[in-house]
């Protein structure tokens, strides 16, 4: 670790022990930071915007009286990640199945057609993604939303680094070996 | 490129495109509602169809449950009364769990407060009841411009049914529960419990182990007490959600 990587870990401790206590403007600080990334994370598992957003602010309001449990600044994001992850999880477990057939609809610049590079059509992988379940879809939002390794990943699920390796590794060939044969 | 490479490629692209692009923050107004709220329950976001179907089924649970107990003995272990129907001084006081969802509890106390809260989490709802016969009235400690809500009442010494009179309001904790049917928790105990499942090899941190309420007679004599005492700790076995934590569960610490 350098200089510079211990001034930020420095910097972000006395934000997060600041937050911890109460100080608005440091926690407001990490939701600066975070919240659009857990937003995105919750809204590809849910596939239902108001209820991410409604996942969010009730993540926020849990780190709010929970944030002293976290003690390395390392751990904050997969710690926020995994309880945005669990509330949206929850929410969707509550929810009617018939308000969930809410989906995100189609947009102006969806990828199409074939891929030049895998021969596998963005509608099929479209529609293979939103037969996933909640836990599939949380690993391949927290690997390709958040950009986590697999040592956040692991910190996030509560299973170790190998395992989401193996996790995420069968789960995307199983679905390019679904979506190849097809 | 090969083509899991291309592959993984085409899925974050896809991913991407699903969730959109960044959208801006207003992070002082997060900050402040996560600051003077407790989280919502997303039934507030249900429409009213499912809700009264949710309390409908609730109410069909409980009545079931009403129709067992009315064949076999109370359990000996009850602090909340046993009760005729309906009289002001026999409402029951003490802990209860939803009989619809397992993680929903109320505590109405003697004093006339009450809070409803959902195990394992800092969600939790106080209010204020009063009872008349066979109605109790609930306000809560929110000037949210509802009205106060009432429900007819009955307690059969471990079921206590509350049926709302008039429209269920959204902001109510027995409407966020969606159910009417509360099963009395007799000397609740409160321990070291599973959120969720932990698998065997896992590390156990701080979102997977809660402080939950477990009657008695169902915890382990060496139960943790603190979560503290199984942060980072590795269970050597599959725990349960709910299921109390003991030390044979986890690797010994370091």
């Amino acid at each position: 670790m350098d200089v510079g990587e211990i001034g930020v870990e420095q910097e972000l401790n006395a934000i997060m022990a600041s937050a911890a206590e109460g100080d608005e403007y440091a926690f407001a600080r990490i939701v600066d930071a975070h919240h659009d990334d857990m937003r995105r994370v919750c809204l590809f598992i849910a596939h239902d915007h108001d209820l991410a957003e409604d996942a969010v602010q009730n993540a926020w309001s849990i780190a709010w009286r929970k944030l002293r449990s976290v003690r390395e600044p390392a751990k904050l994001r997969p710690w926020l990640m995994r309880v945005a992850v669990n509330e949206t999880k929850r929410a969707l477990k509550k929810r009617s199945r018939r308000t969930e057939v809410e989906s995100l609809v189609a947009r102006i610049g969806a990828p199409s057609g074939r891929d030049p590079e895998t021969g596998i059509d963005a509608l099929d992988l479209r529609e293979a993604l939103k037969r996933l379940d909640p836990d599939e879809r949380a690993l391949l939002a927290l690997r390709y939303v958040a950009g986590f390794n697999a040592t956040e990943l692991a910190s996030a699920l509560g299973i170790t680094p190998s395992g989401t390796r193996n996790r995420l590794e069968r789960l995307t060939d199983r679905l390019r070996r679904e979506l190849s044969d097809g | 490129m090969d083509k899991r490479n291309a592959f993984e490629r085409q899925l974050a692209n896809e991913i991407d495109y699903e969730v959109g692009p960044p959208q801006v923050v207003d992070a002082l107004a997060i900050t402040r509602q996560a600051k003077t709220t407790t989280p919502r329950w997303r039934f507030m976001t249900m429409p009213n169809a499912f809700k009264f179907a949710a309390a409908a089924v609730a109410f069909l649970l409980a009545g079931g449950l009403l129709l067992t107990a009315a064949v076999t003995a109370p359990s000996d272990e009850r602090v909340a009364p046993a009760t005729e129907v309906g009289t002001t001084e026999a409402f029951p006081t003490g802990l209860f769990v939803s009989t619809s969802l397992d993680d929903w509890f109320m505590r109405f106390n003697e004093d006339g407060t009450a809070r409803v809260f959902i195990h394992g989490h800092n969600v939790f709802v106080d209010f204020e009841y009063k009872v008349e016969g066979d109605l109790m009235t609930e306000a809560l400690d929110v000037d949210d411009g509802d009205p106060d809500m009432s429900y007819q009442w009955a307690y059969d010494g471990q079921i206590l049914t509350m049926e709302p009179i008039g429209e269920v309001s959204e902001t109510h904790p027995y409407t966020r529960t969606g159910g009417a049917g509360w099963k009395f928790v007799p000397d609740p105990v409160e321990v070291v419990v599973a959120a969720e499942e932990i698998e065997a090899g896992g590390t156990v941190y701080s979102t997977w182990a809660v402080i939950g309420i477990v009657p008695g007679a169902e915890v382990p004599a060496d139960a943790y007490l603190e979560v503290a005492d199984v942060m980072g700790r590795i269970a050597t076995e599959p725990i349960a959600p709910g299921q109390p934590i003991t030390p044979d569960m986890l690797e010994p610490a370091e």
